[in-house]
This record gives structure tokens, sequence and C-alpha cells, in this order.
């Protein structure tokens, strides 16, 4: 017997009895302007290791788009007293996890290992903060690497390119226009004097945060991250893009084509709030509403109900300065991209002229709740969030009152906050159509559709 | 220019340039600090019950978040799928949650997202699972919902057909990448018309000749308590567990699992470049191996400490070759899968089409000396400490370890395999490696797999290996099923 209609009898209460898990952190600066953060885990001997620098590819030259990444890249080809990848060698030696990554806001070195090598894994980032060695050898090689890797995650992939057309669509004037990786002609321009005024500027101890969460008593951390990196000299403050990206006062629609994804996608999308903007919280909530899994709003639309899209959903996309929001939509083969789009609008509409429902707002506070705890799971997944709040946007309270924050959100919060940042007047539509040829690529022998027909065929044995 | 004026330039831009060093002071270590002992990480307490039909209920508590994960696992997956049917199990799998007897999929895909339960499933080559997993207070919940769409799946047409299409959509996608065709191609070649050598998921040609009474049939005939395992894991006791498994599963009826047809695997045979051309490509990739043990036998142990040697991660020879020396390509992996079936070596990487070739000869290079010399005391001690130090990451989360339990079971080995394993792995020596990589690599009788614009290095390769033409570079994956000819 279906239960469709005792759910909505079922008691609509918050899931009781549960509160924020507690991120219990310490957090000080040494003489050098270091910050240091320290968050206890016992229940297994590991420890996430995290040195997070405040500089990512917005800080980038204009004509050297990549140089932040391309560093990030070179600070594992060795220092005064490690050879080329030494620091991988040394970490994984132990069964250690090591990630560099570049973002638009920072550079984020992650390491996790076993509790004892912790003195090994902040040597390696004090040498590479303190002794890095930059050679004309390894930038070539490290240049290669780059250029495969643009090769294999953008130009050779279907829709690789897409995300660099968002970008510049909805950046015209912030250096959040490039993407990190950076354009190839200006990789291959970058030169070692380049990489050495960068790194001077914005690679200081004044200028990163050290993060680290595990096996290990903020006392003992706190004396070995003096012992290793309170000697090296803090620099001055580094420059700052100051860009504003103007407000987007019309509608603006862009075209793409696609010439190896066989299917269209449509995304529409807004500028909205950085990422320590109060406004965020109620984002949060809306874009649970729309986006919560199945059940949410836009893919039970465009998927469930009408089966326009292969899939459909919407996401947050919070920088330092800036954000963005968007909803969308792979769509089916077969169906017009503007049908898509037309049902899109209509669901944002929606919740601009009523907001979300009651249990909409209790389902997104359960799912707040259910984040909460699996962000708690592992010591590097609690790592990565404070590198990103306290490190990067100085703002240690804001890690504390997350939970209590999302959990007061507001119908009239999120129906404010839905008329300010999704105004049709400011909204951005990107199309992506694939050519002719990535279609007849993407259609067997069968035709459009065909494998649909045989599908319904087959179900009816 | 006198030639000093102009020599120094040239030194100045042509050396290192350390730039103006920072002085340390005197206590700042030169070289890795010595670690003090570690802390052992150990397989949590496990406790184990059977239910009247036969299925196994594992509990792992930890209630270090309030979390609970509830995983179960069933020892049946593609290659049950008729070959002309591959991707049979996927679907099933997925199609789980898209509606019960009890729930429409709209009504399911509320209820969970409500109490934020995660729900899923997939299945693999021999087995599926489905995983739910929820906070503490809502496990009664998540493990209703678990056990319903387990038992109680009604695969509507609709779901179907929409889950048929999308998936049919995403190959036609994936059929056009190079790794993707370069896998795909490989598998084919060396495991024939066995089951290993389709893809689990299918492809755009079998999809389509899927329908509900195959999706049905497949339920019915494999999905039953016995022989399946229920694995508890987080802030649970077994108490809880074990009546939470009682009540939602301990009156479903056990069945019989069928036998599999399994088609023999070829032998190999001499060592074949198989092309398979992309005239658009930007890059080409590439796929070394070889067919060999099962994850139970006694070369599993040596194949760990090979894999570190070899690159199955970021350091070892292979990588260290090509990033590091030759600058060929930006990631290369090789290691040994294993499974209940024999696994295979898969030495894989990708490289612009103008260092194809290169990159082929330097892979072959670093394979055969996996069989002329041995792990040097730093290579074997470094791999021997990875695993060592990996094994404690490896059990960080409950998940994490009820998979470790859920292995043992599956491959047959002994409840106390992992408190000696790091023993055994420590214990093996520089030749026992060279010994193993002898008897399970034979260089000249490698499958070699290269997507590419075959045009620009077709002859290079043909001086390397015999070159075999692949017909078919779009479309399905693998091309409509034929006999491989060998």
């Amino acid at each position: 017997m279906l239960r469709n209609c005792a759910l909505w009898f079922w008691p609509c209460w918050v899931l009781p009895g549960v509160a924020a898990a507690g991120w219990d952190f310490t957090d000080q600066k040494l003489d050098n302007g270091l910050r240091v953060i320290v968050m206890e885990d016992h229940s297994s001997p590991v420890v996430a290791v995290q040195v997070c620098y405040h500089v990512g590819s917005k800080d980038d030259p204009r004509d050297r788009t990549g140089q932040a990444n391309l560093l990030e890249h070179l600070m594992f080809r060795g220092t005064q007293n490690t050879d080329p990848g030494d620091h991988f060698k040394y970490l994984r030696r132990f069964g250690g996890k090591v990630v560099g990554y570049t973002t638009f806001d920072s550079t984020v070195f992650m390491q996790e290992v076993p509790s004892n090598q912790l003195d090994l894994t902040l040597w390696l980032e004090a040498e590479r903060m303190a002794h890095l060695k930059l050679s004309r050898q390894q930038l070539e090689a490290e240049r290669e690497a780059i250029k495969e890797e643009f090769r294999s995650s953008v130009s050779d992939r279907p829709y690789g390119t897409i995300a660099g057309h968002i970008l510049r669509f909805a950046f015209q004037e912030h250096p959040y226009a490039s993407y990190p990786m950076g354009d190839p002609r200006h990789i291959e321009a970058v030169t070692i004097a380049d990489l050495e005024a960068f790194r001077r500027q914005y690679y200081l101890p004044n200028n990163a945060a050290l993060v680290v969460v595990g096996d290990v008593t903020p006392s003992e951390v706190l004396e070995k991250a003096r012992r290793y990196f309170g000697w090296i000299r803090p620099g001055p403050e580094p420059p700052r893009v100051t860009v504003q990206e103007p407000p987007v006062t019309r509608p603006r629609r862009l075209e793409v084509p696609e010439d190896k994804g066989p299917l269209a996608l449509v995304g529409v999308g807004h500028r909205v709030m950085p990422a320590h903007h109060p406004d965020r919280h109620a984002l949060a909530i809306l874009n649970f509403a729309l986006s919560g899994g199945e059940s949410g709003r836009i893919y039970k639309r465009v998927v469930s109900e009408l089966e326009l899209a292969v899939t459909a959903g919407s996401g947050t996309f919070l920088l330092e300065q800036d954000g963005l929001w968007a909803a969308g939509a792979i769509v089916k083969m077969g169906v017009e991209p503007e049908a898509v789009e037309t049902v899109l609008n209509e669901v944002i509409d929606g919740v601009l002229a009523e907001g979300i429902t009651d249990r909409e707002l209790l389902k997104a506070r359960n799912h707040v709740a259910a984040k909460d705890v699996l962000q708690q799971m592992t010591v590097s997944g609690k790592a990565d969030k404070l590198g990103c709040v306290v490190g990067v946007l100085d703002a240690p309270a804001q890690v504390a009152t997350e939970f209590d924050d999302l959990m007061s959100v507001t119908h009239q919060d999120v129906l404010r906050v839905a008329r300010r940042y999704l105004d049709p007047q400011s909204r951005m539509t990107l199309v992506v159509k694939p050519t002719a040829v990535a279609r007849q690529d993407g259609q067997d022998a069968d035709g459009a559709g065909g494998g649909h027909k045989t599908a319904v065929a087959g179900a009816a044995r | 220019m006198t030639r000093t004026r102009v020599w120094l330039p040239v030194l100045w831009v042509g050396c290192a340039w350390a730039g103006p060093a920072i002085p340390a002071p005197p206590d700042f270590p030169a070289s890795p600090p010595e670690a003090p002992p570690l802390r052992p990480a150990e397989l949590p307490p496990v406790t184990s019950e059977q239910l009247d039909n036969g299925m196994e209920v594992v509990v792992i508590s930890n209630d270090e978040v309030p979390w609970v994960s509830a995983t179960w696992f069933l020892p049946a997956g593609a290659k049950f799928d008729p070959p002309q049917q591959s991707g049979l199990a996927m679907t099933t799998a997925a199609l789980l949650r898209q509606g019960t007897e009890n729930y429409t999929a709209d009504a399911l895909a509320e209820l969970l997202d409500f109490h934020a339960i995660k729900l899923g499933g997939s299945a693999g080559y021999e087995k599926t699972f489905v995983h739910a997993g929820s906070l503490a207070r809502n496990v009664g919940q998540a493990v209703a919902c678990l056990a319903d769409v387990v038992r109680r799946p009604v695969f509507a047409d609709r779901a179907l057909g929409r889950h048929l299409e999308q998936q049919i959509n995403e190959m036609k996608m994936l059929e056009t990448a190079g790794c993707y065709r370069a896998d795909c191609e490989f598998r084919r070649r060396l495991y024939g018309q066995h089951y290993l050598g389709r893809m689990p998921e299918g492809n755009s040609d079998t999809l389509p000749r899927i329908g509900r009474g195959d999706v049905v049939g497949f339920h019915k005939r494999h999905y039953m308590p016995n022989a399946s395992v229920l694995v508890f894991s987080g802030a649970i006791d077994s108490r809880r567990a074990l009546s939470l498994a009682k009540k939602h599963f301990g009156d479903w009826q056990p069945g019989r699992m069928p036998a599999c047809p399994t088609a023999a695997i070829p032998p190999r045979s001499q060592t074949r470049i198989y092309l398979v051309n992309r005239p658009e490509a930007t890059q080409s990739h590439i796929r070394i191996g070889q067919v060999g043990f099962r994850r139970s036998d006694p070369e599993y142990l040596p194949a760990q400490v090979f894999n570190e040697v070899l690159g199955g991660s970021f350091k070892g020879r292979l990588h260290a070759a090509i990033r590091m020396k030759e600058g060929l390509c930006s990631d290369a992996q090789g290691q040994w899968l294993t499974g209940r079936q024999p696994g295979h070596l898969r030495v894989a990487t990708a490289t612009g089409n103008e260092t194809t070739a290169e990159t082929l000869r330097t892979m072959l290079r670093v394979i055969r000396s996996m069989a002329t010399r041995a792990p040097s005391p730093e290579e074997l001690s470094d791999a021997k400490s990875f695993i060592t130090g990996r094994f404690g990451l490896s059990l960080e989360t409950p998940q994490a370890a009820a998979e470790k339990v859920f292995e043992l079971k599956f491959h047959g080995l002994p409840h106390d395999y992992f408190k000696s394993y790091l023993q055994q792995v420590n214990s093996l020596s520089s030749s026992d490696v060279v010994d193993f990589a002898r008897g399970t690599t034979n260089l000249d009788q490698l499958t070699i797999v290269v997507v590419g614009t075959a045009d620009e290095f077709r002859d290079e390769l043909a001086r390397i290996a015999p070159v075999v033409a692949v017909e078919g570079q779009t479309g399905p994956c693998p091309a409509r099923t034929t006999p491989v000819a060998k």
C-alpha cells in the first residue's frame, strides 16, 4: 500500500537531540604572523597537516594567468635541503596522502599522515616556505606537465572548456574570470624571475595558516610550529585584488558550441554574495530547497515530472570577493534547450513569488545537521573547513557559529535573499549546444532517442 | 659585448635560481627529523551473528560521531549479466530506490531527503551493495528504507526508461573519451569473452536491450538473504543492530544462488599493440598489462610491495621515469589488480601524440626493470613503510572498517587476516619481490592498447611490437560483441 499521503502527516519536526558537533580548536599567531590552528582528534593515530597560503589565481598577473598554479606544482620540486620529489617521497614512505591545489583565493597543501610523522611534515612545509629552489629544468618539466593536464582536462575532454566560458561570462572585469590552470600561452611565457617575484610577495608566514587536526595536542603543535616556522621572516603585506566586478543590471545570455559532448547543457545563474557574507546562510537553505536530493524542486520538476533532462540541480560557488549561484541541467537528446531554460526560470521565479515551504525549511535544517556530522568524520575534512574559513577568510567565529546560524534561518530570510540576488533582471543564461559533429558522434546507428524507444518497447515484455 | 658580458647573463639565466637564502637557525634540521614509534592501528572489535534465513549481520561499533552506516553486500553482480545485456546488474542496483511496493520513487526521495538519509546502491563484477547512512537517532528509519529497497523494489517502466535513457546518453559521451576507450579495449583484449572483458556498466549497444522483465528477473534470481551480509558501522551497539536486522530482514525467505556461466580467460599470447584511431585526439592513452592471480592467492602479498616499487601511486619507478626525468606526461599508474577471478597488471598513462612511442618505450623499460633489477634496500623499505602507514589511515572511518571486514568475508580470508598482514608484508625480502615479478610478468606476452591519432605514430609503434588496427573507434565500447581473433 502506498504511503504517499501518510508522509504528509508525519510529525514535522527537526530531528530531536541533534546539536552541532563541537568545533573546538585553538587559534594563535606566531611572532612572524603565521596562524596556527589546532583541533584534537585522538580516535585514530592519524593527523592532517595543512598549510594554506592566502594567494590564488585571482592574484595572478593578468598576463601570467596560471602562475599561482604553476608555483604550487613547483613547490614540490625541491628546496635547499630536499631534492625534487622528496616531499612526496618522504611522506608516502609512511603511507601519507599528499595533495596540493590552487583555487581562486588560496593555495593549499594538505597532508594526511600517521601521527608520529608530524615533525617530518612540519619540517617539509617549513622547507618549502623558506628554502624553495626554483630551477629552469624543473620549470620546463612542470610546464609540460601542466600542458598535459590542460589537454586531458580541458581540450580533450567533453565539456572541458565550459568552465572557462562560465567564468568569463560571469566575471568581465574581476580576475575570477580566469581559470586557476591559466592560459597555456601565459604558462609558456612564465620565467623564473616572474615566479620568484611572485613567491616573495605571497608565500610568507604572515600570509599563511598552519592547520593541524588529529592525534596531537595544541601545546605540542604550537611548540613544534615555533621550532620549524618561527624563524622565517615575515614580509610586507601582500597586494590584494581591489577590482570590483560591476553588478549585472540586465539579463545576459550566451550560447556556446560544444564539439565533443553530444548533449546540450543549460545554466541559469546569478552573481551573489562572497563567502563571508551573512546572507550566505539563507542562500544555503534556499539552495537545498531547490536542489537537495531528488525531492528538490529543480530535479523534481525538470527530470521527474517533465522528463526534459538527464539530471538537474543547483549550487553555490562562494569565493572570497564574490559568488555565484546557478541552476543547471543536462538536456535529454531530442529536447530543445530553451524548454529546459523556461522551466528552470519558472522554478526560480516560483521561489521569488512565494518563498519555500515549512517542510522544505525543516528538510534543509536536517540536511545541515547531517552535513555537519559528516564533515567531522575525518581529520582532513575538519582541516579543510578550518583552513578555508579561518586561514583565508579570517573568520574563526564563522566555524563555531555556522551551525546555529544555518538553523536559525527563517522563511523571511530566504525570501529576502532570493529577491535580492535572484532577480530576473540580473539573470545570466548559458546554453551549451553540441555541434553537428558532436551530436553525430553521440548517436549510433539507432538514431536520436533510439535508446529510449527500445527501452520502452522492452519494458512491455 | 665582451665575452664576460655575454657569459654572465647566460649564466644568470641558465643556472638554478636559489634566490637569496634565508639563514636558518642552527637547530633547524638540514635533513628529515626522526619519528617516534607509531601508535598501531587495528581493526575495531567486530561482532557477527547469523539470522535464521542465512543473512549474516556484522556490527562494528564506534560512537565518535553520531552517524550510522548500514551496508548490505550481495556476492552477485555483472558476472551474471548476459553478454548482450551487460549493464543489467548495475541497472538493477541503481533502480532499487526508484520506488518500492510501499513508496513511489518521489515519496521515497522525499522521505529520505527529509530525514537526511543517504541511500544508494551499485554493483561491480562480483558484488552488489546497497548502503544507508544516517544520523544515529534515525537509524531505524534508515534500515527500514534499506530493507524496503532491497526486498521490494518495483522497477516501474517509467523509472527504468528514464534511467536507461540517462545511462545511454552518458555512455555515448563516455565512449567518445580516449581514456575510457583505452580501458574498454584493454579489458576486451585481456579477458576476451570472459565477463571481465566487458564493462560492468554496459554500453550504448547493450543498455537499450534491457527491459523491465530482465531487471525484475535479475532481482528475483539473485537478491536473497543467505550468502548476503549486512554490516553496521558507527554509533550503534550490536543488540540494536541485530534487533533492526531481524525486524526488517528476518522474514525474508532464503533462495538458491544460480551458478554463474563463465567463459574461459584467453591464454596469454605474443605481445601486440592494439591501436584505436581517434583522429581528433590531442593526446594518446596507453594501457599495458596481462592477466595474473586472485586476491586469495599467495602472490597478493608480494604484489603489494611490487605495486609500490613500480608506482601504484605518485612515486615509484614508473612515475619517476616518465614525469620527473623526461616530462612526457603528468601521471602514470601501474599495479596488479586482483579480485575473486584472476586479476591483471595495469600500467596506464596519457601523453601528447608526438611522444606516444617514446612514452611506451619508457613504460616497457620500467616494467622490464621490475624483473631484472630487484628492489633496492631503499625501495623495499619505502614500500613496506608505505603499506604499514597507509593501513592505519585506511581505518579512519567506521565505513572504511566495515569495508575491510567485508573484504575478508568476500574473499574467504580468515577473520584474523589483518592481524598478521603487516607482519607478513614486512617480512618479504627484495628477492621475494623480484621472484614474484619474474613469475608473473612475461614481457613477451603483454597486451598493449594505444588510443590516439594513429597516423602520427603507427610506424613508430610497429618498431616496438606488432600493431593490430582496431576498428570501431566510435560508438559502443567495446564494439558490438564479436569474437576477438587472437
